[in-house]
């Protein structure tokens, strides 16, 4: 879908007519849910993440400038409802573990697991065990770089950091990968 | 020439850098033939990176947005939608009844209609107060644009 198409939607939907706005949908759902799962912790979080992120957009649609690119909008709207999602589950957590005292292990999901980590013996599944292992930040970053293909600027403005700090996360990411690439090359 | 540092060939290869920068870089790498295979390993991570992320399963997010877009306001919405819209007329009307009161003398009239723009829960909404002195009369509604 073009951005030339995507404004026509855009502004279809402005005019009345939800359903133009299903095959924008269509077209972002796996980049907006890849987004949220680099986020968030369960792919059920980052599901309903990622469907709420639609509904907040298209309420949201007569606040965006067509001269900008929607796909950067859109990521940025994504970016800032899974980081309110994050902090909103954090204080729960925080209040829940103050009273019980337990250690904090939800982190480690199915996908996750250290049985996971034990069990994936190929490169790719390594790479991909590796990356799940990265904190959010660098996830998103690098996603975005090397999924989405987005300039240090564009990912700047969608996860509202200064440029500069972009390619230290770029960097700090890819050296935390190696790190964990190496360890597991030691253990297997 | 001194070898330059990761930093510089990651923004080398994100196409990062500024032109007098990458062609420095570029300079380097073609007489350096230890960092040309450092930067040939730093690419090969880059498209392992590329495909890393779409070997994730996608659920199928259309039916579940489309409806709830097209589903019908629920009644706490609209309550919520009420009250607010509610807070905006009364915070209008004491600025009108303070400042805009009638200023008819005796045996005259006055009618007035007042259109009030506000911005409820992502909504425009716009409040129409007809008021007029003869009869006394008061009609206020609201439409959501």
């Amino acid at each position: 879908m073009k951005n030339e198409e995507i404004i026509f939607a855009v502004k279809q939907c402005l005019n009345g007519r939800t359903n133009a706005f299903s095959p924008i949908v269509r077209h972002f759902q796996k980049r907006i849910y890849l987004l949220c799962l680099q986020l968030l912790e369960t792919p059920q979080d980052a599901e309903d993440a990622a469907a709420e992120v639609f509904i907040k957009s298209y309420n949201a649609l007569h606040t965006f400038n067509p001269q900008y690119n929607f796909s950067t909008w859109i990521f940025k709207i994504a970016v800032n409802h899974s980081l309110e999602i994050l902090r909103k589950q954090k204080r729960e957590r925080n209040y829940l573990d103050s009273l019980t005292q337990s250690p904090n292990h939800s982190h480690l999901t199915a996908a996750h697991s250290p049985a996971d980590v034990f069990f994936n013996h190929s490169q790719q599944n390594a790479l991909r065990t590796a990356v799940d292992t990265l904190p959010g930040k660098y996830r998103t970053a690098l996603m975005l770089k090397y999924h989405e293909g987005f300039s240090y600027q564009q990912i700047g403005d969608i996860m509202d950091i200064p440029v500069n700090t972009v390619g230290s996360l770029i960097l700090r990411g890819k050296n935390a990968l190696r790190e964990t690439l190496k360890e597991k090359e030691g253990t297997l | 020439m001194k070898c330059l540092n990761e930093f510089v060939y990651t923004m080398f290869l994100d196409n990062e850098l500024e032109p007098e920068e990458r062609k420095r870089a570029a300079a380097h790498l073609e007489l350096c033939p230890k960092c040309r295979e450092r930067v040939e390993k730093m690419q090969e991570e880059n498209r392992a990176l590329t495909t890393v992320f779409d070997e994730t399963d996608t659920p199928d997010l259309v039916p579940m947005v489309m409806n709830k877009l097209t589903a019908p306001a629920s009644p706490r919405h609209f309550l919520r939608w009420a009250m607010a819209a509610a807070i905006v007329l009364a915070g209008f009307l004491s600025f009108f009844l303070w400042f805009a009161g009638p200023t008819t003398g005796p045996g005259e009239t006055e009618t007035r209609i007042i259109i009030c723009n506000a911005r409820v829960e992502g909504h425009d909404v716009q409040s129409h107060i007809f008021d007029s002195t003869d009869p006394d009369i008061t009609f206020i509604w609201f439409e959501k644009q």
